[in-house]
């Protein structure tokens, strides 16, 4: 191995394969020039280890910490703020716009159609509902007088009771 | 890989747990700023480079694999983050101050006080440093100062092997050369 080859190895010994490792260290046995700068690239590492490898010790851990907590729950918010400016800038875009225009008037349309149809469905079906209800209506009443008849006879006075309590009473005697 | 607290921690994290990430916080922040600080040699820019690398951390926890070492991933970040610095303008700008001529300015041998003394010659083997470049300085700190092995900074900074190991001994030979230049040893005769 020449001087010059070996000179580089030098600067990566720590790096180099057994093999190689080993050739060095040989030819440090017979060259003692090589051998002096091996010891001084040696000296250069502990000088820089001295000087940069003690860690800087004026951080302040809390406030990094405090720092770096508001920073990450701020970029949370902004990520739920960007998602609702997302949705209502949806809503409000043109394509949505156009479509809910559309909507309303084929919703418009569906209805006036459905509303003007002459069907027996349109025109039966209220008639049957209202007479279910007068029925009800007329029965409730009728109910309703004969209690209130009995409880006159019986001699309780109407006005402490609700229509309410007598529609309850009826309901019993029913 | 990580052991079993770490994994329970990291796993809370990585479903949104603010409270678990602080727990990670805690535990890196001083690792994540002592490496940022050997690239960028400013404790105001090392911490803010810290913070960030902790909101991308966040931000890409939920894509985290545990076969990777959540220390290596940090650093993967970190080293990114000065890099891009060292590449910017303003990085750029700050290793124009600091140019190796201002070594000349503040010897160390003229300071009498031990601890002074101490202070000043790390100050300016860190001037040093920034006379390399970002990729040299990117080795040199991951290699030389953090110790990690070679093929791990390969990773880190996503270099072939034969590539960290030529920037590296660049960064050693020249920072050699700055040593002795500055009489920090004597130099070798050349050859």
């Amino acid at each position: 191995m020449s001087c010059s080859n070996v000179r580089k190895c030098i600067y990566l010994f720590d790096e180099l394969e057994e093999e190689e490792r080993a050739r060095v260290n040989h030819h440090f046995a017979t060259c003692p020039a090589c051998q002096g700068v091996y010891q001084r690239v040696r000296n250069e590492k502990d000088i820089l280890k001295r000087a940069l490898v003690t860690p800087p010790g004026n951080m302040n851990s809390a406030r990094l910490t405090a720092n770096i907590m508001a920073a990450i729950n701020h970029e949370e918010e902004d990520e739920r703020s960007s998602l609702f400016d997302l949705a209502v800038g949806y809503l409000l875009s043109k394509p949505m716009q156009y479509s809910l225009a559309t909507l309303s008037l084929l919703l418009g349309l569906v209805f006036f159609a459905e509303y003007n149809q002459p069907m027996p469905l349109r025109s039966i079906a209220p008639q049957v509902q209202t007479k279910q209800r007068a029925a009800g209506v007329a029965l409730n009443s009728k109910m309703f007088y004969q209690e209130f008849t009995r409880m006159r006879q019986s001699g309780i006075t109407t006005k402490a009771l609700s229509i309410y309590q007598c529609l309850q009473t009826c309901q019993f005697h029913l | 890989m990580p052991t079993s607290t770490d994994r329970e921690v990291i796993e809370r994290a990585m479903a949104g747990d603010t409270l678990a990430f602080r727990e990670l916080v805690e535990k890196h922040q001083g690792f994540a700023f002592s490496v940022s600080f050997r690239f960028v040699a400013n404790t105001t820019e090392a911490e803010d480079i810290a913070q960030e690398a902790f909101i991308r951390l966040w931000k890409h926890l939920p894509t985290y694999r545990f076969e990777i070492k959540l220390t290596t991933w940090l650093y993967k970040i970190v080293s990114n983050l000065c890099l891009d610095y060292l590449k910017s303008r303003h990085g750029r700008r700050r290793r124009q101050w600091s140019t190796v001529d201002d070594h000349n300015e503040v010897p160390a041998a003229f300071s009498t006080d031990a601890s002074l003394l101490e202070e000043e010659f790390r100050a300016n083997v860190l001037k040093m440093t920034e006379a390399l470049t970002p990729k040299q300085k990117a080795v040199f700190v991951l290699r030389d100062l953090e110790e990690l092995p070679v093929k791990e900074v390969s990773e880190i900074l996503s270099m072939s092997a034969n590539n960290v190991k030529s920037n590296l001994y660049h960064a050693r030979l020249r920072m050699g050369d700055l040593i002795s230049k500055y009489n920090l040893i004597p130099k070798a005769e050349p050859l």
